[in-house]
């Protein structure tokens, strides 16, 4: 799928990236940081459907909002089309926030509740000059909302009155609206009831296709990452850091590093035969760490179960083992594990 | 077979919302099992909230109970009233509610909890006497006892204050515990770890447990028994293998396929179509038919009953055979 349809390179390149966020304690202080994403090396190719893992306090959304501009990273560089984001010219930077779309959790909160979902969907593209007229206007929202599978009478209400599912989709038009070339869908479908979250991923998966969109899917759910990006890739976040990338494929069945092997134990698996042939974690505690205050050397020693002394102090590099990038010190004595051998 | 500890016998909830009743549940029946876990399976808003807490009769300020009753060793709990019922809830039967946050009081530490519970139960106790027990507890669900007790629930972490609120559901040896979701907010590594836990407990107590999820995953991980419920219905109960492996709902069965898997080779999966039902104007009939590839006529008129469709697993469906029948022509 990647690179189908240009052969210039990738659309989003992140470089040495880091993002802390600060907290002033003090005229004279130090401030306090928190590193949030350290150390992202990342690229995004057009049409590309990337999936970000991770748990609760990872760094996987602050991830998502540096890659649409909305963070400006503290040091490192973000590249769109080659281009050097936060140096690039006023009307490049124009186009690259239309051209990058976030899609949030929340899609309550994502529309303004006192606008009819005609103007919240017809506002951004007069704004930005994409239509012309109100008329034209009208005509790309209804194509749109074809796209996306909501009938053209839902415009007229208000947010309360649709349901998540449908809320979601008419945030996915108005995402398509602005004819991105890239998404980032941050769990989208979390709050979804289970019967439709398929529908919303399948959506996902006919814009990808369709429309050649890429998309960047931060969630928890290796289920769902798995299903939406198919051939594409994952990245697999720590505390702030990047520990596992590569294509979705060989990371889930060949998984590499200590914490993910530990993660996908810990996944249930819709099949009582197999979810109940319990296997014990392979972790020596439970609780994560403060990403305010990461341990030193590799941030999950503390918890592997095969950390020696190096670990304690080095941070590992990023390093390409087999299929997949992983960043461990003791990645050749680490087992051959894969969750299909385990059950 | 085991006997049930708890009969759940044509139960009907209703709340009275402006726009008109809402039947969270509609002429219920509904075991539980002795020593088994039941999940209860279930969107938000098909009312498996509200059936779990007519087992605690604390439904009672929001919404009425229209008719039925609810058996604990055939006793009906509906009918107990005043210091009866106050000594009958958390002893006999306790519950972990889906947010273990706004279930602590932020001004009282772990031991006060435990203790203000137990006092409450046992007024003559001495809490020199019962501290053992509360660290015991603690213990069981792999807390230090030491530091935790003397914690606010700030200083707890998330899975800590579901491990506590655990520890807590066990404090007066109850007979039935309910689960609420009760790791919806957690990781996939705590929720591991809790469950094992809860597993331990299962094991070491034989306690019957009623768990409410809407994870299918949890549920073929945890569950001995599944139980599914749609618009405040039941539409299929059994034994979590025979349920998996010969659905006889068609929307049991959109929820087992649908749920994505690790396991899964590039499929597309189908998903169901149609969006849940508005509790206050259900479709006639069977309230799955908008919704249901095999609907036919007699669907949107005639409410199907549970059946037995096969031994120990009941469906209300008016095209119980359909799926298998589907099944095999795709073999």
């Amino acid at each position: 799928m990647s690179n189908k349809k240009d052969g210039r390179g990738p659309l989003v390149v992140l470089e040495d990236l880091d993002l802390y966020y600060e907290s002033k304690r003090g005229l004279f202080k130090e401030p306090f940081r928190v590193g949030a994403a350290v150390d992202i090396n990342l690229s995004i190719n057009s049409g590309e459907v990337l999936a970000i893992v991770g748990e609760s306090g990872c760094g996987k959304t602050t991830l998502g909002n540096v890659i649409i501009g909305m963070l400006k990273p503290t040091k490192g560089t973000i590249y769109f089309n080659g281009q050097d984001v936060y140096k690039m010219n006023k009307e490049a930077y124009k186009e690259f926030r239309s051209s990058v779309q976030l899609v949030q959790q929340d899609s309550y909160a994502a529309l303004n509740p006192v606008k009819t979902l005609r103007s919240s969907l017809c506002g951004p593209i007069l704004h930005k000059k994409i239509a012309d007229n109100r008329k034209q206007a009208q005509e790309m929202v209804h194509e749109a909302l074809d796209m996306v599978g909501i009938s053209h009478e839902e415009l007229d209400k208000y947010p309360h009155e649709l349901s998540g599912g449908q809320r979601q989709r008419i945030i996915m038009a108005r995402a398509i609206l602005m004819k991105p070339k890239l998404i980032v869908a941050d769990e989208p479908v979390s709050m979804i009831d289970v019967s439709l979250r398929i529908s919303i991923l399948n959506l996902m998966s006919k814009l990808n296709q369709e429309l050649g969109i890429a998309f960047v899917y931060i969630t928890h759910d290796f289920g769902t990452a798995r299903y939406i990006a198919r051939d594409g890739n994952i990245g697999i976040m720590y505390l702030g850091k990047i520990v596992e990338y590569g294509n979705v494929q060989d990371v889930l069945e060949h998984p590499a590093h200590p914490y993910l092997q530990a993660l996908l134990t810990a996944v249930p698996i819709p099949d009582p035969t197999i979810a109940k042939k319990k296997t014990s974690l392979p972790l020596k505690s439970f609780d994560m760490p403060s990403v305010a205050a990461p341990p030193p050397g590799c941030r999950f020693n503390p918890r592997c179960p095969y950390a020696t002394e190096i670990c304690e102090k080095e941070e590992p590099v990023f390093t390409l083992h087999g299929s997949n990038y992983c960043a461990c010190h003791n990645i050749d004595e680490i087992p051959d594990w894969s969750l299909r051998k385990d059950i | 077979m085991k006997e049930n500890i708890v009969e759940i016998r044509d139960l009907t909830v209703q709340f009275k919302k402006p726009r008109g009743c809402l039947k969270a549940a509609n002429n219920v029946d509904f075991d539980l099992r002795d020593g088994c876990v039941t999940a209860l399976v279930g969107e938000s808003g098909s009312g498996k909230s509200t059936l779990a807490f007519t087992l605690l009769n604390i439904v009672n300020t929001s919404g009425e109970i229209l008719n039925g009753e609810v058996l604990y060793k055939g006793k009906d709990i509906l009918k107990l009233e005043g210091e009866e019922l106050r000594k009958f809830r958390w002893k006999d039967i306790s519950m972990i509610f889906q947010s273990a946050q706004s279930s602590l009081n932020p001004l009282m530490t772990v031991q006060q909890h435990f203790w203000e519970t137990y006092l409450a139960h046992n007024p003559k106790a001495r809490e020199e006497d019962v501290i053992p027990r509360f660290r015991q507890l603690l213990a069981d669900t792999r807390l230090d006892p030491d530091r935790v007790l003397k914690l606010y629930p700030h200083e707890l972490s998330g899975g800590m204050k579901q491990r506590v609120m655990i520890a807590f559901s066990m404090l007066l040896e109850p007979r039935v515990i309910i689960l609420d979701e009760p790791t919806t907010a957690l990781d996939v590594i705590t929720q591991d770890y809790i469950f094992t836990i809860l597993d331990n407990i299962h094991k070491k107590t034989n306690i019957t447990m009623l768990l409410l999820t809407h994870d299918i995953g949890v549920v073929a991980k945890v569950a001995d028994r599944i139980a599914v419920m749609y618009a405040g219905k039941i539409v299929e109960v059994g034994d979590i293998f025979t349920v998996f492996k010969d659905t006889a709902h068609p929307y049991s069965h959109g929820l087992i396929t649908s749920a994505p898997s690790l396991l899964d080779r590039d499929e597309i999966k189908e998903p169901i179509t149609g969006t849940p039902p508005d509790l206050v104007e259900l479709p006639s009939g069977c309230a799955f038919h908008p919704r249901c590839k095999f609907a036919t006529e007699v669907c949107t008129k005639e409410v199907p009953q549970l059946i037995e469709v096969a031994e120990d697993h009941l469906a209300a469906c008016h095209h119980v055979g359909c799926l298998r029948k589907e099944a095999q022509a795709d073999e």
